[in-house]
């Protein structure tokens, strides 16, 4: 390269998009018809293998571009009508997308994957190839150039090429320098260039980011055949429209249906096998597209998350001012409430904006989940459909990340336990195919995620049993529906007969449970015996920023998330048992559940000496509890800040956030809250 | 601060320390860990963590841990007229860490080289020792040098629960 710019600086945005890429193809390979494929999905399959390849030549992965090279020819193959598509290509082409993906990662990482890798995927690719079209041998260098349809051109090698290269306003916005691409025309041979100027407009309406100049090319003494000269603009066709023609042929556009039609071929003066134009030309109907406009930039996320606490101490700084509202100070000062009402509405839709940076549609994750409902049914021999609704709602980034494992242990939860296989079900009255339905939607300030499945359902004795035996419970407990059917997040729980290595070591369900609360989340199951089973996540729409109810004990302020409350209420005696003189328990509705006294589990000060002074907040998290506090103070929005940062962890503490008079208070973590309280009474 | 004036002319030599006052002792800190100084304010505890540790503030937006070095060097906790907070910097794995020390008051700064610092003698047997790397003699005042590094360390980010590698990553 000419320039001296470094291009490691841009690897990262290479990665990002080739993962991109990745997921297009996968998706892509997935939603394809087996009896009809549609050629627009192999289209954009072989797109983004193309741009994988290409940034990968640039920025020097070597063996990435010539691993997707292989892997190009193959597509092409497939997209020419050579190969016909069957279950075996699509799995094959899957798994070439998950060895593309593992080499970038390890490109990334600063590693290389073994030639001898590399060559026992590319083996596989290239036999495919080979036994399932003769006319096409699959190699990557020695494409024969006797594709059935070429009829060599007549040898006119001494005409010279004329190249129409017409560039799009937008040209230089995608990095495009047309230097370079005439600087590698001339290594074919002697060219004349001319420029246009026609399209350049006066100097006050002249845009320098834009692109005016077009150019009419000749290229002389040139032995290339048309395919070379195309694959120079092959980097540009996306931003211009490129005619090539020859002497007095007609002119050929860039296409490739006119191509196979009008033979390219060059006659092939230096011997060496030319590589078929079926290779190499990429077919998109037409090649002249129409530039798209920017609607979103790529942004680092440090720099986002630095707004977010911003607007987050902007929250802080308002709510301090807001409490001046009912001061005396500001009597009369009608006009200075005003301006803090005003400024309270501005900040909250602030904030509502910033947050929705951080947001990404809950595709991301969604995406996976047919590639793995696809696996798993084969190595489960079941069928089963996959739905997924509501792919657009928007989610946390950080959400959005640690949702990703919780969600495919509940898909394969329900491919395992859920779904029967196709017999049992014909016998059962029901489709064949089996269907999991996930799903993700708005409601009130939470997001929802439901996976849905028409299988077996739960099977209430199963579980009971199940739980007596791994003394989750006693026998004899008498626990309601809802409450058994809770018992399959408990940990060490699992009711697989047989260990598969999909699901059923034990470690299932509660560390869905687990994940799911650390996001302040929660989980809960329905299910009707026979007809299937319900999982409902319930998460915060952002980690950031929670509803908090603030509680008082003694002179400490702590804040309880407010999606985990179920009531708050006072206790009186009947409702009140103590317990062998240590452990009280609270009578809710026909169960006894836990109190926790944060006077005994922090050793601070509290107003109440007895349960029966104090509030109680009953929550729901791991299981039900309740938390005795003096009082129940304010609800209101909470910047959540890291104790970590500056301190460490602190079980029973998810972390803090200051309040509105600038003291600092501790949110509480439920499933530590209760860990630490049994510890404490052991 | 006469005789201030008259060390400033030896700058030039040693590393510059920040000195405070502790039960009429005075330490002194690499003034380069020294983030700024801050007077005393109520602090949010922090639950079940060591009594030294007095809590935490909110230093214009993060949460920062408090300790009173008073009690973590088992020294009476006499009413000090004007605590002060000295926000150290503390870098652990990767990430710097702000964290304050309360102590009765700051007291100067002084450039100390190697040469001035003696070894601590040996009948010292209690806390403070691990965290003592040396005893300077400066104008007849005797200054006891502190490592803050692994005073923080290992008082406060790594009391009871180690931060393990996973959790950082």
């Amino acid at each position: 390269m000419a320039n001296t710019i470094d291009l490691s600086q841009f690897h990262e945005v290479f990665f990002e998009e080739s993962m991109e890429g990745l997921d297009v193809m996968e998706s892509g390979l997935l939603g394809m018809d087996l009896n009809s494929p549609n050629e627009e999905t192999i289209n954009n399959v072989f797109r983004a293998a193309h741009s994988i390849k290409g940034g990968a030549g640039t920025f020097g992965f070597q063996e990435v571009t010539d691993y997707t090279h292989v892997l190009e020819t193959l597509l092409d193959s497939l997209r020419s009508g050579e190969l016909q598509l069957s279950d075996e290509l699509i799995q094959l082409l899957l798994e070439s997308v998950d060895f593309l993906k593992h080499m970038l990662q390890e490109c990334q990482a600063g590693r290389t994957v073994s030639e001898q890798e590399i060559q026992v995927q590319v083996d596989r690719l290239n036999s495919f190839d080979g036994n399932a079209s003769a006319s096409n041998s699959g190699s990557p260098d020695a494409e024969p150039a006797t594709a059935q349809t070429e009829t060599p051109a007549p040898p006119t090698a001494d005409a010279p090429w004329t190249i129409d290269f017409k560039t799009t306003e937008g040209f230089f916005r995608t990095g495009n320098d047309p230097y370079r691409i005439l600087r590698e025309l001339t290594e074919l041979g002697k060219v004349n260039a001319e420029v246009l100027t026609d399209k350049l407009p006066v100097m006050s309406q002249l845009k320098p980011e834009d692109c005016h100049l077009h150019w009419k090319l000749e290229l002389s003494n040139s032995t290339a055949d048309e395919a070379e000269i195309r694959e120079i603009f092959d980097w540009v066709i996306d931003d211009a429209e490129i005619t090539i023609s020859r002497g007095d042929e007609m002119p050929v556009k860039f296409s490739t249906e006119e191509t196979r039609d009008d033979p390219p071929s060059a006659p092939n003066l230096l011997g060496d096998p030319a590589e078929t134009p079926a290779a190499r030309v990429r077919k998109e109907g037409t090649y002249q597209q129409q530039t798209q406009e920017v609607t979103s930039i790529r942004v680092n996320i440090d720099r986002v998350d630095m707004l977010v606490n911003l607007v987050g101490e902007l929250v802080i700084t308002q709510s301090m001012i807001s409490r001046f509202k009912e001061h005396e100070a500001t009597h009369g000062l009608a006009e200075l409430i005003r301006g803090i009402e005003q400024l309270e509405e501005n900040t909250r839709e602030l904030q509502e904006h910033t947050m929705r940076i951080r947001m990404l549609p809950i595709d991301n994750v969604f995406q996976r989940m047919p590639r793995l409902v696809r696996d798993l049914s084969k190595s489960l021999d079941k069928e089963v459909n996959l739905e997924l609704r509501g792919n657009a709602t928007e989610v946390d980034k950080t959400v959005l990340e640690k949702i990703s494992d919780p969600l495919t242990h509940l898909v394969r939860n329900s491919l395992d336990h859920g779904i029967e296989t196709p017999q049992e079900r014909m016998e059962l009255g029901k489709f064949p195919e089996g269907l999991v339905e996930i799903s993700a939607f708005h409601e009130g300030g939470s997001i929802v995620i439901q996976v849905k499945d028409d299988g077996r359902g739960l099977n209430r004795e199963r579980i009971y049993q199940k739980a007596v035996e791994k003394e989750i419970i006693e026998p004899g407990t008498e626990l309601s529906d809802s409450e058994i059917e809770m018992l399959v997040f408990s940990a060490g729980f699992s009711t697989a007969t047989e260990v598969s290595d999909v699901s059923g070591r034990g470690v299932g369900m509660d560390v869905v449970k687990n994940n799911i609360e650390q996001l302040n989340g929660h989980i809960e199951v329905s299910s009707e015996e026979g007809a299937g089973s319900t999982f409902t996540i319930k998460l915060p729409l952002t980690l950031a920023i929670i509803e908090g109810q603030l509680v008082r004990v003694g002179n400490d302020v702590f804040i309880v998330p407010l999606l985990s409350i179920v009531k708050s209420t006072q206790i009186d005696d009947e409702e009140h048992k103590v317990i062998g003189g240590e452990s009280s328990m609270y009578k809710l509705e026909e169960d006894y559940i836990p109190i926790v006294s944060l006077k005994d589990v922090y050793r601070i000060d509290a107003d109440y000496t007895n349960a029966t002074e104090g509030i109680l907040v009953i929550v729901d998290s791991v299981e039900r509890f309740g938390i005795l506090v003096d009082e129940v103070l304010g609800q209101q929005q909470v910047v959540v800040k890291s104790l970590e940062a500056n301190f460490k962890e602190i079980p029973t503490i998810s972390g803090a956030t200051i309040l509105g008079d600038g003291t600092v208070a501790m949110i509480l973590d439920m499933a530590g809250l209760l860990r630490e309280s049994r510890s404490e009474s052991e | 601060m006469e005789s201030n004036e008259q060390h400033k002319n030896h700058l030039d030599q040693g590393k510059q320390y920040l000195t405070f006052v502790l039960a009429g002792e005075e330490y002194a800190i690499d003034i380069l860990k020294v983030q700024e100084i801050r007077g005393f304010e109520s602090t949010t505890q922090i639950p079940n963590t060591p009594e030294y540790l007095l809590g935490v503030i909110n230093l214009r937006g993060s949460v920062v841990p408090i300790v009173d070095m008073r009690v973590r060097f088992s020294l009476s906790v006499e009413d000090s007229a004007n605590p002060v907070i000295i926000l150290v910097k503390h870098a652990a794995s990767g990430s710097e860490r702000i964290v304050g020390i309360v102590v009765d008051a700051v007291s100067d700064v002084y450039s100390i080289s190697s040469e001035d610092v003696s070894k601590t003698p040996d009948l010292a047997t209690n806390v403070v020792k691990q965290f003592v790397t040396g005893l300077a003699t400066i104008e007849e005042k005797m200054i006891i040098m502190l490592d803050i590094d692994s005073l923080i360390g290992q008082g406060v980010l790594e009391d009871g629960q180690v931060i393990s590698e996973a959790e950082e990553a």
